[in-house]
């Protein structure tokens, strides 16, 4: 029997005689080295470095449906992947697919994501938001949360905040931040031309592209036909319209919704939306949804959509349970229009103004459909 | 950006310290392990290089977008490996194409290597066999990038302990050492899977 010396001895003589017949591995090659040192500085957009995102992520946008709106992707993805008020763009987008109505209207209510916990009311028209939100970021629970309460106003020309309190926990910072904003009084901020339309218009498009009408109505009627593949239920409402209600118990079970999905939408060549979805990638699909740790806020929410079958219409849209079981997310579209003496209140203060006499724009907010509080 | 990240950024307050820390370690460790990283890919696609780049990148694609935070850089290494081997994993669901690869999970086989590696010293010809050669690679490169650059300048590349040494900045004596470590170490990966390189 080998002795524990000799055992080692005995494996690092074979590891040579190994090794020095073998070839040690190539390295990673300079241009790779390059391009995920520029990923990990956040330097680079996924597509400028040549980095082919995963099939699954690819096809989403293409089938225009799935990285949509209702199911999980096109509100809840890009909200995941683009964090915090850019929800309000996506709205702005769903907004320009429901044409027919004037107004959507975003209630969140202590909506948490991972150290993010979101609250707001937001009214979203073409090319314009408005609304409250307040937003709290616990980086570091030994210091305490970073605290946004605002509300804001974008159009494509101009914008604003109105900030009610900016609470950093850092105290250093805190006093730098005090000479901006006085503690307890309002402030507003003007934000540049050039940020807002440039946030706006890159937050849309990508948005706009995955949520076209057809893709809409193309989802809510695929689930419709399978409501009892996914567990979903279907309840006549008295005005025409229907409410779907979609139980994400697991990830499999979204994976499985999405699946049913995508093959509803299928043309009899196998194709969606002209590119062809084949029984591998909707495999891939379906690993990815399984098996994305994002998506694991969603399990145990039920998606709520009324549905106007005769218009192709969304009514409203909620989740709940996103994140724990108090968040939720809820949108209805309404008649009427954003006061536009809302914005314009703000731009003639000039792309310098820091502070405003706020009677006349609370006055305003008073009249308005952006409220304060809740 | 959003909406609130810009009114955050019109004070000129760190709120992003963290996250510029996180960035900066991520890129350190990166670049110290990232030949080691890209080895262990590539030995677990069966050399394929297009598909290791592709996979090294979708790993900083993930790395970047987390938020977890480290305690160390050793941490932070062992983690990028974990995102690795998981995409590595999700990469073979996807293809579906094992024949003729040997079975790497197969740790009844890897135990059997073990014990023939420790019994004696083999003969060249009969030791040098194209799936002992990828099994120990396989646990060659399961360990941390420093130590499997010790592995491979010592054992493959036949680098002297004086050579390493000096490069190394430190006494043949800790060179020594440490290959002994190491050999333990790829011992118990070898004995008990991949996952004791965490541990």
């Amino acid at each position: 029997m080998t002795t524990p010396n000799e055992s080692d001895r005995h494996f690092h003589e074979n590891l040579e005689t190994l090794g020095r017949s073998t070839d040690t591995p190539d390295g990673v090659s300079g241009d790779v080295r390059a391009r995920c040192l520029a990923q990990l500085r956040g330097e680079a957009a996924r597509a400028s470095v040549n980095h082919r995102a995963p099939r699954s992520r690819r096809l989403f946008p293409a089938m225009g449906l799935a990285a949509s709106i209702v199911l999980v992707a096109g509100l809840i993805i890009p909200w995941h992947s683009v964090p915090k008020v850019q929800a309000a763009e996506i709205l702005a987008a769903l907004d320009q697919q429901l044409e027919g109505s004037s107004v959507i209207e975003l209630n969140i209510d202590s909506v948490v994501i991972e150290e993010v916990t979101l609250s707001g009311h937001l009214q979203v028209a073409e090319k314009t938001v408005a609304g409250d939100v307040l937003v709290t970021v616990l980086e570091d629970p030994s210091k305490g949360p970073i605290r946004i309460d605002a509300s804001l106003g974008l159009s494509g020309g101009g914008g604003w905040i109105l900030v009610r309190e900016l609470h950093i926990p850092d105290a250093e910072a805190q006093a730098i931040l005090s000479f901006i904003l006085p503690p307890g009084t309002e402030t507003l901020l003007v934000l540049p031309e050039a940020v807002v339309k440039g946030n706006l218009g890159h937050g849309l498009q990508e948005p706009l592209e995955a949520l076209s009408s057809d893709g809409v109505k193309e989802v809510i009627e695929a689930i419709l036909d399978s409501a009892s593949d996914v567990g979903a239920t279907v309840t006549p409402q008295g005005d025409g319209t229907v409410l779907l209600s979609i139980p994400l118990e697991d990830q499999a079970a979204m994976a499985a919704l999405v699946r049913t999905v995508v093959e509803s939408a299928q043309a009899t060549d196998g194709s969606v939306d002209g590119e062809v979805v084949s029984e591998e990638d909707l495999e891939e699909i379906e690993i990815s949804l399984r098996e994305d740790n994002d998506l694991q806020v969603l399990v145990g929410g039920t998606i709520r959509v009324v549905y106007d079958p005769n218009t192709g219409e969304v009514r409203s849209f909620s989740m709940d349970g996103i994140g724990d079981a108090d968040g939720s997310i809820s949108i209805a579209v309404h008649g009427g229009e954003i006061d536009p003496a809302l914005l314009d209140a703000a731009r003639v203060t000039g792309p310098n103004t820091r502070t405003l006499d706020l009677a006349a724009l609370k006055g305003l907010i008073g009249n308005s459909i952006l409220t304060t509080g809740n | 950006m959003s909406v609130a990240a810009t009114a955050i950024r019109i004070g000129p307050f760190p709120v992003t310290e963290s996250h510029e820390h996180r960035a900066n370690q991520l890129e350190r460790v990166f670049d110290r392990t990232a030949d080691g990283l890209y080895r262990f890919i590539l030995i677990r696609v069966m050399g394929r290089r297009d598909v290791a780049d592709d996979l090294l990148q979708q790993t900083c694609c993930v790395v970047a977008d987390g938020r977890k935070k480290f305690s160390d850089d050793d941490a932070c290494e062992a983690w990028m490996r974990g995102v690795a081997r998981n995409l590595i994993k999700a990469h073979w669901r996807q293809v579906k194409k094992t024949n003729g690869w040997i079975d790497l999970d197969d740790a009844e086989q890897s135990r059997r290597l073990l014990r023939e590696l420790e019994s004696q010293v083999w003969p060249q010809d009969e030791l040098v066999r194209e799936e002992t050669v990828t099994r120990l690679l396989h646990a060659v490169t399961a360990l941390p990038a420093a130590q499997q650059q010790l592995v491979f300048d010592f054992y493959f590349a036949g680098r002297s302990q004086s050579d390493l040494s000096e490069e190394l900045g430190v006494s043949t004596k800790s060179v020594e050492s440490r290959l002994y470590r190491i050999r333990g170490r790829l011992r118990a990966i070898l004995d008990q899977g991949e996952r004791t390189d965490e541990s």
